[in-house]
């Protein structure tokens, strides 16, 4: 073997040494399009149709060309073209709380192996108004002792790459202005500083009323438009501004706000968003109204709102964000709660927005756990058509006695489903989350399990 | 390596456990050639959606993983097409800057080692290739020509003016 073929082999060892095995992102099993029972090469041979074929595609092509021109020339402004890939998103972030701090910070984890990539430093508070300028990571910041404390209230995602936090800056009475901050991680997965958003300072934004002890952050909801142009909050009712839980959406080239609220409530009655979600061309926006009768909110926390022990409707409507905000009652009625479709925990629109992917409940409703409200424990993931209202596919099947406090995440394809939903084997009482993604009807629970949530992928 | 007529013995299931068990390998075979680790990652989980959506049309059992290597091959090629070679050289020195500097508790690639790897990522495809899968894979000269669907003649020539240019680009003589 010459010196040149030494070196080469060496070389190529090495550099395939470092892929390691359990570090992979799995694969993922395409969904088949083919019916498994379709007649399969069962008809006869037609030799009239390749030419027909061939001119028709000749025909084809000159129109797509003319199609694809004039959509270009009027789509300047589109987002990118998502990846072809059909694999999982290879990271997706949490909040996670710090052994060292007992603060919540971001974290961001590997998909395959649940091992953590990157924590993201908290910025330090108070952050410079109006400027617009990045934020310091707080690891290459003096502290302030007099400033008050960051901490992460949720997380959003428009790829695995790019992620957005809604921080709120903590004091003595609870949160006051809320702040949004984006980063993006290197293809290493190492994070870019953080840069605040244009039009993601909320003043006086942060808390709900305080009825009690209780001084809880005001986000319901929190979803980025997929071409990172539109940020959305589903604000709760706070005693200084609202009385209803409402919508804010942000346009981050202007950093201008339009707010949609009232027009949904109900008498005796406690509505609230819950879950936020935009088709992929970033004009609408799919939110689940919940209405709880009497007004009795057991436990609320961030994207998580439920009706202790109480009646319960829930419809899912879809705001056109093109508007200058207005009355909640404009947003499209796509699905109700009904018969059929007795509770519907959660939500997401399609990119195309012609179909839901909910998490439906059935079934017998467990005893009182104490964790909450009590709802049915049959578990489905399942999508359902706008336009017929029927389920067209389901996803994942499941057993859950506190199946109310389950979340679903989409990746920016739709394709991939991040669902959390307590571990029945775990014993009652125990609120730990089971975490993972929706793989051809099952659940790959992630190696491991954040405790955390939101998850955003 | 012909089609099997009515893929009877080619499951869905045989085709998920081909890929499982070499997959890891898949994805450094990937790695060596387009130069980072998400991108192989991506380039081999489009290779078996491509694949698992036409199982019944592969070739017979034996010869699985030399269609597989010759999909995963192809589908580099392409990516690689697409970036261009100004921007592939580019990637690729960026990717291994990135790749090194996350990877602290691994050992860091020798400077000869990283500019044998920037030699060989000019190479034309077909002679990048070869090289990969002789002096990687430790393939013979027929696997390689089943893979690449060329003549064992024409690996040894491509071999050897693949080894020869990269002797080229280290200042060596061959």
């Amino acid at each position: 073997m010459t010196r040149t073929e030494e070196r080469l082999r060496d070389a190529l060892l090495t550099a395939a040494s470092r892929v390691q095995d359990d570090a992979l992102r799995p694969l993922a099993a395409p969904e088949r399009r083919i019916p498994e029972h379709a007649p399969r090469a069962a008809s006869r041979r037609r030799t009239w149709l390749p030419p027909l074929a061939a001119a028709a595609s000749v025909a084809l092509i000159a129109i797509a060309v003319v199609a694809v021109a004039g959509y270009l020339q009027h789509r300047n402004n589109a987002p990118a073209p998502t990846s072809p890939v059909a694999g999982p998103p290879r990271y997706y972030a949490t909040l996670e709380g710090n052994n060292h701090t007992d603060l919540e910070e971001v974290v961001v984890r590997a998909t395959a192996t649940g091992a953590v990539v990157t924590r993201v430093p908290d910025p330090v508070s108070p952050l410079p108004r109006g400027t617009g300028t990045a934020a310091p990571p707080s690891s290459t910041a003096t502290p302030n002792p007099n400033a008050s404390l960051m901490q992460p209230l949720d997380i959003a995602t428009t790829d695995d790459r790019t992620f957005y936090v809604v921080y709120g800056i903590q004091t003595v009475t609870g949160y006051g202005d809320l702040v949004i901050e984006s980063f993006r991680l290197s293809n290493a997965g190492q994070p870019s500083p953080l840069i605040q958003v244009n039009g993601g300072q909320l003043s006086g934004q942060g808390t709900t009323r305080a009825g009690g002890s209780w001084v809880n952050p005001r986000i319901g909801g929190f979803a980025v438009s997929p071409d990172n142009g539109k940020i959305a909050l589903a604000l709760k009712a706070s005693s200084s501004s609202t009385t209803s839980d409402e919508i804010l959406v942000i346009d981050t080239r202007t950093g201008s706000h339009a707010v949609w609220r009232g027009g949904l409530d109900r008498p005796n009655a406690a509505f609230a968003i819950l879950g936020l979600s935009w088709t992929s061309d970033g004009r609408s926006l799919a939110f689940l109204a919940q209405w709880c009768s009497p007004p009795q909110r057991a436990f609320s926390n961030t994207g998580s709102d439920v009706c202790g022990g109480a009646t319960r409707s829930a419809q899912v409507r879809e705001l056109d964000t093109t508007s200058a905000g207005g009355s909640l009652s404009s947003a499209r009625l796509l699905l109700a709660q009904s018969a059929r479709y007795p509770y519907i925990a959660r939500a997401l629109i399609s990119p195309d927005g012609t179909s839901l992917t909910a998490i439906l409940l059935s079934g017998p409703v467990p005893p009182g756990t104490g964790l909450g409200p009590n709802a049915p424990e049959r578990l489905s993931v399942v999508r359902i058509s706008v336009g017929t209202g029927t389920v067209t596919a389901t996803f994942f099947q499941g057993v859950d006695p506190v199946s109310v406090w389950s979340t679903l995440t989409a990746d920016s394809s739709g394709r991939y489903l991040m669902l959390t939903h307590t571990d029945v084997s775990l014993r009652p009482g125990d609120t730990r989350y089971a975490v993972g993604w929706i793989d051809a009807g099952h659940f790959r629970q992630l190696p491991l399990n954040p405790d955390g949530q939101p998850v955003a992928w | 390596m012909g089609p099997v007529s009515d893929g009877a013995d080619v499951s869905a299931s045989m085709i998920s456990a081909l890929f499982r068990q070499h997959h890891g390998d898949l994805v450094r075979l990937a790695v060596l050639l387009v130069g980072d680790q998400p991108t192989a990652e991506d380039v081999v989980q489009d290779v078996y959606a491509s694949v698992h959506a036409r199982w019944t049309k592969l070739p017979a059992r034996d010869s699985g993983l030399s269609y597989v290597r010759a999909a995963v091959l192809n589908r580099c090629r392409s990516v690689l097409r697409r970036r261009g070679v100004a921007s592939r050289v580019s990637l690729s020195f960026r990717a291994a800057e990135e790749t090194l500097a996350s990877a602290e508790h691994e050992a860091m690639l020798c400077e000869d080692r990283r500019r044998v790897l920037q030699a060989l990522a000019l190479l034309p495809c077909r002679r990048r290739e070869v090289l990969v899968l002789r002096y990687y894979l430790d393939l013979s000269e027929a696997e390689i020509a089943e893979i690449l669907g060329i003549s064992p003649g024409t690996v040894k020539s491509t071999a050897a003016r693949g080894l020869a240019a990269l002797a080229r680009a280290l200042g060596e003589q061959s």
